[in-house]
């Protein structure tokens, strides 16, 4: 089809062709492995291509993503881009102390919180809850990565959860949380501290 | 959460990051966290930030008993932390004034303490000890049922930006002296104050709040004021000296803050801005003013009228106002000076922006009336009048209806809503 045809069609057609293009949102570039939000796509063909940023994950893997996203949620990335250190047309950005797994979800926050501002609290509330139900491993990953890219919402989120694993729990069960097996104190200084404080185990 | 083949990472976070969290949760949970490892003993210690209220302790019936658990478990705890001290709150309603409480004074005044808030029982007012005012670094400061004398030398706090005093026994030049001594100062609440006389100077001044029984007020430097809000009681002493003042309320109060943005004025701040002469054509406009909200206004006053008037009509930029009125018994349908508003309120008066009025407690009044058929007239974008009546009243409900109707509106758009019981 001519592209002027394609360009009325997807107008008509936007969320259709939305789900038709996201079955194609891999497609191989260069050597590595790139990721094509459908939404690019679909406005490159409309004729004003978003602009996007590569992020690279300490296996080398590398990530496009909006770059209105990531600087609206990391200052460090913000900052980045402000002070003309980055270059759309060669660089990437290198996060050597982020795995390819988190830096996948923390992309996938800041994408979903920007597409999704004007979302019903409850609504982000119910994401955001499912988007940390994860291993404490994982949890652990996401704060080292959050706390890095210096993502306030994300960073502010995650310390909720932490707290909730504390707040109003008994000792014994902390432990089991946060995977404490062995706590270090002297048989004597347990002993003392259960005696002086029995409620709180 | 927590896998049997997992590790124990939580404990190895970074100490920022560990503060970060434990300075989310209650103190009781913070303090907790010491007998959790070896490695948690002292993580809490260094926390900034300690806010100590009710459920600090395990409650009891006795409340001497839980008084003294309560100054037992601050002292400890001060004894045991490390580190600077950013912000220190105690709101216990059952803790009342002790010789510990000046101890822990002396100690935060050691330790960098920024924000103190100190809201202590209701018994004899606490007495603040004089290392308060070596505080360099204060930039909060609230107190409630306390004594502050500040001492001769004191030359004001410098980094204090938000003073919250709330029946607090100080002296009027301490207070005007505390005040115009902190030149940061951008927010100030004064509450429950015994007939007040204050002279206002604050030339960083945005947010001002004001409530008790105030004798006078004047703003004599407050050019960046950007929200006022006023409840103002009044005594007959008070009134008396009124009526004695010939000086003109309204510009001593309202006539330096050009950049005023929202007003709210409680019980009798109309009655108190129309005291004095009229200043007549203010020589004011406020150009940011977009809110507006008067309550317990007497439209059976003209000179309250005629402030609520001058408010409006120097405001372009209004839109959003409330009015409530506090008219008793709505007297005869004739009231005088009618004609006034034909006098004052040309037809060229346009509140290009006003979208929204909200009207309670209206009795139907001939002024009340008048304003509504003002308001209506001049308001080109008008989008929602709200009239509530007075629940008195219900036999004039009707009469007030007949009359709405009949008043041109400029804004083809304007919902008028009746609320009836």
């Amino acid at each position: 089809m001519e592209l002027l045809c394609i360009r009325q069609w997807i107008s008509g057609l936007l969320p259709t062709v939305k789900k038709w293009l996201s079955a194609w949102c891999i497609k191989p570039v260069g050597g590595a492995l790139v990721r094509q939000e459908p939404e690019y796509i679909l406005l490159a063909l409309m004729g004003s291509p978003l602009k996007k940023i590569m992020l690279c994950s300490s296996e080398k893997e590398i990530f496009s993503v909006e770059e209105q996203v990531m600087v609206q949620h990391s200052v460090i990335i913000n900052n980045m881009i402000e002070d003309g250190s980055y270059n759309h047309e060669e660089s990437k950005i290198p996060l050597d102390c982020v795995d390819s797994k988190t830096l996948k979800k923390v992309i996938d926050y800041c994408t979903h919180h920007t597409h999704h501002h004007n979302d019903n609290q409850e609504d982000l509330e119910a994401w955001d809850a499912q988007f940390l139900n994860v291993d404490s491993n994982g949890l652990y990953d996401l704060l080292m990565a959050a706390n890095y890219l210096e993502i306030r919402n994300l960073l502010d989120l995650i310390y909720g959860t932490i707290k909730n694993m504390i707040k109003g729990k008994k000792i014994d069960e902390i432990r089991r949380i946060f995977n404490i097996k062995d706590h270090g104190f002297t048989p004597e200084e347990e002993e003392q501290n259960r005696k002086e404080y029995p409620h709180f185990y | 959460m927590g896998d049997a083949l997992g590790s124990d990472l939580i404990s190895d976070l970074p100490q920022s990051i560990v503060e970060s969290i434990l300075v989310r949760l209650p103190i009781r949970d913070a303090v907790k966290t010491s007998i959790l490892s070896s490695k948690w003993r002292y993580k809490w210690a260094s926390i900034t930030q300690l806010v100590f209220d009710e459920k600090c302790v395990d409650s009891c019936s006795d409340r001497d008993v839980v008084e003294k658990s309560v100054v037992k478990f601050i002292t400890r705890l001060l004894f045991l932390h490390q580190g600077p001290i950013h912000k220190f709150q105690i709101t216990i309603s059952y803790l009342q004034s002790c010789p510990e409480i000046d101890q822990w004074i002396l100690f935060l005044s050691r330790n960098d303490i920024k924000e103190l808030v100190l809201e202590l029982g209701e018994g004899e007012f606490f007495r603040i000890p004089s290392c308060l005012f070596n505080c360099k670094k204060l930039s909060r400061l609230e107190l409630f049922r306390c004594e502050l004398d500040p001492p001769l030398s004191f030359k004001g706090f410098l980094c204090l930006r938000s003073l919250n005093l709330h029946q607090v026994l100080i002296s009027p030049d301490a207070i005007e002296g505390l005040i115009s001594n902190c030149p940061l100062l951008e927010s100030l609440s004064l509450s429950y104050f015994d007939s007040l006389a204050l002279s206002i100077r604050a030339p960083n001044l945005k947010y001002l709040y004001l409530e008790g029984e105030f004798r006078d007020i004047c703003l004599d430097d407050t050019p960046l004021l950007v929200e006022i809000s006023v409840a103002m009681y009044m005594t007959d002493d008070i009134a008396e000296h009124f009526e004695q003042s010939a000086s003109c309320n309204f510009l001593k109060f309202l006539g330096g803050v050009p950049n005023l943005e929202r007003l709210v004025g409680h019980i009798y701040f109309t009655k108190y801005l129309s005291i004095g002469n009229d200043p007549g054509c203010l020589p004011i406009i406020y150009k940011n003013l977009e809110i507006i909200e008067l309550n317990q206004v007497s439209f059976e006053d003209m000179k309250e009228i005629l402030v609520v008037l001058r408010l409006i009509t120097s405001s372009p930029n209004l839109k959003e106002l409330q009015i409530s009125g506090s008219s008793n018994i709505p007297s005869a349908t004739d009231a005088p000076d009618l004609d006034f508003w034909e006098k004052e309120c040309s037809s060229k008066c346009r509140l290009s922006h006003l979208r929204v009025v909200q009207l309670t407690d209206m009795c139907g009044v001939p002024h009340e009336m008048e304003l509504i058929k003002f308001l209506l007239a001049s308001s080109p974008v008008l989008e929602t009048m709200s009239i509530i009546p007075c629940v008195y009243v219900v036999e004039s409900q009707l009469k007030m209806l007949t009359e709405l109707v009949k008043f041109r509106r400029a804004s083809a758009k304007a919902e008028i809503v009746f609320v009836r019981e």
